[in-house]
């Protein structure tokens, strides 16, 4: 499908390259392409579908074809109807309310005979197993069926390739499980190129891997199965204790049941469970009822409500911010907006604004979602630098390896909160299958 | 044949034909017939929720009530025979007859627009425009996109207020919230922007280019339609008869 000789890319405001001296040939296959952040993966895929350069005015040179014609003679969308497209949120790729809508979306646009659309969209689910989800609101649904109904509405389109963005990353592990058994399973036809920073999840679905660092190839060969990062505990020392409460809420869809957490000072805790299970709805309780409890949400800009970095530190309180301001490494954008700040940088400014706020305790919402190893190693590195200073870290993951460094854990199901376990909860295999917490590699 | 079915191009046509006649009324019985006749074909040929009506209509009793007094009050001083004395105020014939057709043109206009809005389904609309209007499905398409942001934004927007509540901002009464709105509009501006350029590319990647394309949702126009129509116009001409 795509051959590339010495492609560069890069973007027009910018000096360096995101691309250098890329030369590729993707045959027929299921095909991985990995690398970390930055590496040029994503802007990689965005070439394979014809998004770039167009609509980013990037600058492209070399050669780069697509099914035997150069990237630059197809019109717009013309190659869509031969590549179909999966992307990373299940949030923002829909654009009906309903699965059938948004099935029929496709089929309009690639200006399918009336009297033939039905047919199509009643054969496609029954092919993907999707029959059920016909009239469902896609909004209700949950990650992983989101991404399930995205895979449909690129297969509708009969393509010969499928492209997909790290379709995991919003994803529990037993989901994400479940959507790689399920995908292997209709992906028979269709051949498939998948960027992921964590070959881990998919087992040996590919046959071929493509490693990119810095924008070149690193490697090009037979896929190469391999485990996952791995995290150590960390070693704490434990001070005094504290009795949190958690008060029982009532919710129209949704229970929480009552529960305690005890933590101790430099202690650092993990809380598990299947996505809905309520973790979210619990963390922001726990942080609603006790005021030394600092909440870092998912998405850390949330937090954030002044236009400054340095204001946003100093907001509330009257005490000197400088200190912690370069101790964080944030100096230089004392009078940057916060919004504007690096995914790592806001996360940086969230730990300030809690160790300014005199928190106890600082929990994250879901801090690894989507992010990969470098990043979940600064994130390491500031945990642990937390806890050695006294205070006590809490966080809600879906990410297993990296859920290894905790101390102390709690699982959540369907509301209720059991605990605390400690580092042997690992062994035990019913626990954690209850908790959707077991991937079956391991 | 039902209001709910007739062809939302043309019923939006029709209705706002009638509204700028309405505007060239300046006789109370017109505008009187016209809301009256609006209601009567309304129970005729529609299905509506009388609640929901009862309370959309709530807001504009109200106007009418109110440009029904001030204009009473304050209306210009006319010459003409004195009907009665209000707060100390002469109020002429003339007066009342202003005052009158006023209230009842916000009524009348009322009527219609709820006509309208009560038996229309946005999205069938929508593509009606797209397929009759010959609406660019460029524009309808982010009409689409912005009805599924709408509980997005809903949700992003609780959870900024969570978060910042959370952080000490004061956020207890409703009047603090409206007071903390300005804060929100960055943060909330800058989520949706990205999101709505991962939709945009989605919608590309998927084929989407806003050339011409199939439509599977077809709006057609059918007889039942005009005759709707004309009995809207038919309506409006009894009702200027009416008034002269």
């Amino acid at each position: 499908m795509v051959e590339a000789e010495q492609l560069s890319f890069r973007y027009p405001e910018k000096q360096s390259k995101v691309l250098t001296d890329i030369t590729l040939q993707l045959t027929a296959g299921r095909t991985l392409i990995t690398g970390a952040s930055g590496s040029g993966k994503s802007t990689l895929f965005s070439l394979l579908n014809r998004l770039y350069p167009e609509n980013c005015d990037g600058i492209v040179t070399g050669k780069l074809y697509l099914f035997d014609r150069s990237y630059d003679t197809y019109a717009a969308g013309e190659v869509n109807r031969r590549v179909g497209t999966v992307f990373q949120d299940p949030d923002s790729q829909f654009v009906m309310q309903t699965v059938e809508e948004e099935l029929i979306f496709t089929l309009e646009n690639f200006a399918v005979a009336r009297d033939e659309m039905m047919t199509r969209v009643a054969t496609i689910l029954a092919e993907l197993q999707l029959t059920d989800y016909r009239d469902r609101v896609i909004h209700d649904l949950s990650g992983g069926e989101k991404q399930q109904i995205a895979v449909a509405c690129a297969l509708i389109g009969k393509p010969e390739w499928l492209l997909l963005d790290e379709p995991l990353a919003h994803l529990d592990p037993e989901t994400s499980t479940r959507f790689v058994q399920w995908l292997d399973n209709v992906a028979q036809t269709v051949n498939v190129v998948i960027i992921e920073h964590r070959p881990f999840l998919w087992g040996g679905f590919f046959d071929r891997e493509v490693e990119l660092v810095n924008g070149r190839i690193n490697y090009d060969g037979p896929f190469v199965a391999r485990p996952d990062y791995t995290f150590s505990p960390v070693e704490v020392t434990k001070g005094n204790v504290f009795l949190f409460h958690v008060p029982q809420l009532n919710k129209k869809t949704f229970n929480l049941a009552s529960s305690k957490l005890t933590v101790a000072e430099g202690d650092l805790i993990a809380v598990l469970g299947r996505n809905g299970s309520g973790k979210s709805t619990w963390l922001k309780s726990l942080a609603r009822e006790h005021q030394e409890v600092g909440l870092v949400p998912q998405s850390p800009a949330h937090l954030f409500i002044t236009s400054d970095v340095s204001r946003e530190l100093a907001y509330g309180h009257n005490r000197p911010i400088g200190d912690i301001m370069n101790r964080l490494g944030l100096g230089p954008f004392r009078n940057d907006h916060p919004l504007s700040l690096s995914h790592g940088q806001k996360r940086r400014l969230a730990i300030g604004v809690m160790m300014l706020s005199n928190k106890r305790l600082i929990a994250f919402d879901e801090p690894t979602a989507g992010q990969d190893e470098v990043s979940l190693r600064a994130l390491y590195e500031l945990m642990v630098e937390r806890i050695r200073a006294g205070q006590t870290v809490l966080f809600v993951t879906h990410d297993l390896s990296f859920a290894r460094i905790a101390n102390t854990y709690y699982l959540m199901h369907e509301g209720y909160l059991s605990g605390p376990y400690d580092a042997s909860l690992w062994n035990e295999t019913e626990l954690l299958q209850a908790h959707g917490l077991l991937l079956e590699e391991s | 044949m039902t209001f709910q079915e007739m062809n939302p191009t043309i019923k939006f046509m029709t209705v706002t034909l009638l509204m700028f006649g309405l505007a060239f009324m300046y006789n109370p019985w017109t505008p009187l017939a016209v809301f009256i006749g609006t209601l009567i074909l309304q129970i005729l040929f529609s299905n509506v929720n009388w609640k929901r009506w009862g309370l959309f209509m709530v807001p504009f009793l109200f106007t009418a009530l109110g440009t029904l007094w001030t204009t009473l009050v304050f209306g210009k001083e006319t010459s003409g025979e004195v009907m009665f004395t209000l707060f100390g105020n002469d109020v002429t014939v003339e007066n009342v007859i202003l005052a009158a057709t006023l209230s009842l043109r916000v009524l009348a206009f009322t009527a219609l627009s709820l006509l309208f809005t009560l038996t229309t389904d946005p999205k069938r609309f929508v593509y009606s425009l797209m397929q009759q209007g010959k609406l660019s499905p460029k524009i309808a398409y982010s009409v689409f996109v912005g009805f599924r942001f709408f509980p997005i934004l809903k949700h992003e927007l609780m959870q900024l207020y969570e978060t910042h509540a959370l952080r000490g901002v004061r956020l207890e009464t409703r009047l603090d919230h409206i007071r903390h709105v300005p804060n929100l509009i960055i943060p909330l501006l800058a989520g949706s922007i990205r999101q709505a350029e991962r939709i945009a590319f989605s919608m590309e990647a998927r084929g989407f280019t806003g050339e011409p394309r199939a439509t599977y949702e077809v709006v057609a126009i059918t007889r039942n339609d005009f005759l709707l129509a004309s009995l809207l116009i038919v309506l409006f001409g009894v009702s200027v008869w009416i008034g002269i």
